[in-house]
């Protein structure tokens, strides 16, 4: 698990999808970009923001973030890095 | 691409925006808030579908002043709301009128240039609303808003239109207009 900025009260009453966006946050408020990229990676993201992600920085800077992708694979196929969408 | 740090933190942010937000839509109240938007809806159209003028401009005002009590959150937004507010205000005071032709033959003279006329009929405060309200509307259509957000507009744009068209046939019913003869010039607002 990425460093942890959040107790377990922060924590309560959050989805494990939202604490991986909360954590992801927390890490950037302290200025640990490390954290909070590797946070980020452990989350599920919208397609859509994937795609937009992917539009402005290439599918390589995608692979490179380490990304969950899978709701961008549901959404726009499997290869959607491979091609222009 | 060489990256900077400027758009890695754009990135990141984006990324939690995006997320967050799918992860409020997630939540119990969120659904429960999407159900409640579509009932609105329904309801919202039955209204315009009714033709009771009385009740659009009565709803419509609800709307307006729901909006500036509790989300009018600039200037230009609470400026916008007061503006609509005054002239609904000058519109409900019409259509009082227009069913007195006595009284509104005063306001078809005051609108006797073509300049202010909608095909044979005076374009007075009200018919003004009926336009202006819908283009205003219009414009929070592009804004960005939750898909049942953006409905709950669109019906009321479309009541505005229908609000229109009844005000429209009482306007001819004081001018002693046959409705055949304004037709295809009485166009109203085209929005």
């Amino acid at each position: 698990m990425p460093k942890s900025y959040l107790t377990e009260a922060d924590k309560a009453g959050m989805s494990e999808n939202c604490v991986f966006l909360a954590e992801s946050h927390a890490a950037y408020k302290a200025g640990d970009h490390e954290a909070e990229w590797a946070w980020l990676a452990k989350a599920e993201l919208p397609a859509h923001a994937l795609r937009a992600a992917k539009r402005r920085n290439g599918a390589d800077w995608i692979r490179a973030k380490g990304l969950r992708t899978e709701t961008a694979e549901r959404a726009y196929g499997k290869d959607w890095l491979e091609r222009d969408i | 691409m060489a990256k900077t740090g400027l758009n890695e933190t754009f990135e990141g942010l984006f990324f939690r925006e995006d997320g967050l937000m799918t992860e409020v839509g997630r939540t119990p109240p969120a659904e429960l808030l999407r159900e409640t938007r579509k009932e609105l809806l329904e309801h919202l159209k039955a209204v315009g579908k009714s033709g009771d003028l009385n009740t659009i401009l009565a709803i419509e005002r609800s709307f307006l002043q729901n909006d500036l009590d509790r989300h009018a959150n600039s200037t230009a937004m609470t400026n916008s709301l007061k503006a609509a507010l005054a002239e609904l205000d000058a519109a409900e005071a019409l259509h009082k009128k227009v069913q007195d032709p006595a009284a509104y033959k005063a306001t078809d003279d005051d609108h006797s240039l073509p300049r202010n006329r909608v095909g044979s009929l005076p374009k007075d405060q009200a018919r003004q609303f009926f336009s202006s309200h819908a283009a205003r509307l219009l414009s929070q259509d592009k804004s960005r808003l939750e898909p049942e957000e953006k409905s709950l507009v669109d019906a009321r744009k479309a009541n505005m239109r229908a609000g229109e068209k009844v005000y429209a046939a009482l306007q001819r019913e004081a001018l002693g207009i046959e409705a055949k003869s304004a037709k295809g010039r009485d166009r109203g607002m085209g929005l």
